[in-house]
C-alpha cells in the first residue's frame, strides 16, 4: 500500500520540476539560438535531461524511501522529458537533419553516461 | 509572446520570457504528470533490473502520440493562453521522462543486460519518434 506521503512527494516533485524545466530549457534556448530554436541541437533539453539523468545517479546512491521518490520520481522526472525530445526531434527531421541525428544520439549517450557516472561516484563517496 | 508574465516594468528593457501563471500552470500540469506516470510504474509493480521496463516505456511512448496529437490539434491554438504550458510542457513534460530512461538503462547494463539496454534504448528513440507523427497523422485524419 502507497502512502498519503508517497503520493505527495511525487505531486510535490512533479510541482518543482516540470517549471524548473520549462525555466531552464528556455533560459538556455534563448542564449544558443535567440527566441525560438528551429534547426539547432535542442541544447536547453540537453541541459534538463542531462542535469535530470545526473542528479537520478546522486539519487538512486544516496536516498531511500519518500525521499528518493520526491527526488527521483517527483523532481527527476518532471525536470527530464522525453515527449517534448521527441516534439523537437521529430521537428528537427524536416528543418535540419544533422542536428536530428546529434540529438537522437548525443541525447540519450550523454544522460546514460551522466546517470552511470554520478550513480557510480556517489556510491563511492557514500560507502 | 508572454501572456500572464509582467508587463510594463521594464519598459524598453529585454522581456521576461516566463509569467509566474506560466509557471503556476506548468506547475499543475507537472504535478498531474508525475502522478500519472507514478501510477503507471505502480500497475506494472517492481521492475527486474534485467528485464524490459516496460512501464517507462509505455508510459513515453504513449507521452509521444499525445504531444504529437495535442500540438496537431486545431484547439491548442484557438484555446486559451495555459492550454499549451499546461498539457505539452506540464501534463505531458512531467508524465514521460529522461532520468528513468537513463537510470534503468544504467541498471540494465550493470546487470550486464547489454543488449536488453541496447534493445531499451533503441526501441523507445524509434518508436517515441514515429508515436509523435502517428499522433499527428490520427488527429488530421480525424478533423
Amino acid at each position: 500500500m502507497i502512502s498519503a506521503t508517497t503520493w505527495l512527494a511525487v505531486v510535490l516533485g512533479g510541482a518543482v520540476g516540470a517549471p524548473l524545466r520549462f525555466l531552464v530549457d528556455r533560459a538556455v534556448t534563448v542564449r544558443v539560438a535567440g527566441v525560438e530554436p528551429p534547426r539547432e541541437f535542442p541544447w536547453g533539453l540537453m541541459v534538463v535531461n542531462g542535469a535530470g539523468s545526473g542528479i537520478a545517479g546522486v539519487v538512486l546512491a544516496a536516498t531511500t524511501g519518500d525521499l528518493r521518490v520526491l527526488l527521483l520520481v517527483g523532481l527527476c522526472g518532471a525536470l527530464t522529458t522525453f515527449s517534448g525530445f521527441a516534439w523537437e526531434a521529430d521537428r528537427l527531421w524536416s528543418a535540419a537533419r544533422s542536428a536530428f541525428w546529434a540529438a537522437v544520439l548525443v541525447m540519450p549517450l550523454a544522460c546514460i553516461g551522466f546517470f552511470i557516472a554520478a550513480w557510480q561516484l556517489t556510491r563511492l563517496a557514500v560507502a | 509572446m508572454c501572456p500572464g508574465g509582467p508587463r510594463g516594468r521594464n519598459p524598453g528593457g529585454p522581456v521576461p520570457f516566463v509569467g509566474v501563471k506560466q509557471a503556476v500552470v506548468i506547475a499543475l500540469g507537472g504535478a498531474l504528470g508525475a502522478l500519472g506516470r507514478f501510477a503507471v510504474a505502480l500497475g506494472f509493480g517492481t521492475w527486474d533490473p534485467t528485464q524490459l521496463p516496460w512501464a517507462t516505456l509505455l508510459v513515453n511512448v504513449v507521452g509521444c502520440v499525445a504531444i504529437g496529437a495535442i500540438a496537431a490539434s486545431a484547439l491548442i491554438r484557438s484555446g486559451p493562453w495555459w492550454l499549451r504550458p499546461f498539457l505539452i510542457t506540464g501534463v505531458l513534460g512531467g508524465f514521460t521522462t529522461f532520468s528513468a530512461l537513463a537510470l534503468e538503462t544504467g541498471l540494465l547494463l550493470d546487470a550486464g543486460r547489454i543488449l536488453v539496454a541496447a534493445a531499451y534504448v533503441g526501441v523507445t528513440m524509434v518508436v517515441g519518434l514515429l508515436a509523435v507523427r502517428l499522433g499527428a497523422v490520427l488527429v488530421r485524419s480525424a478533423t
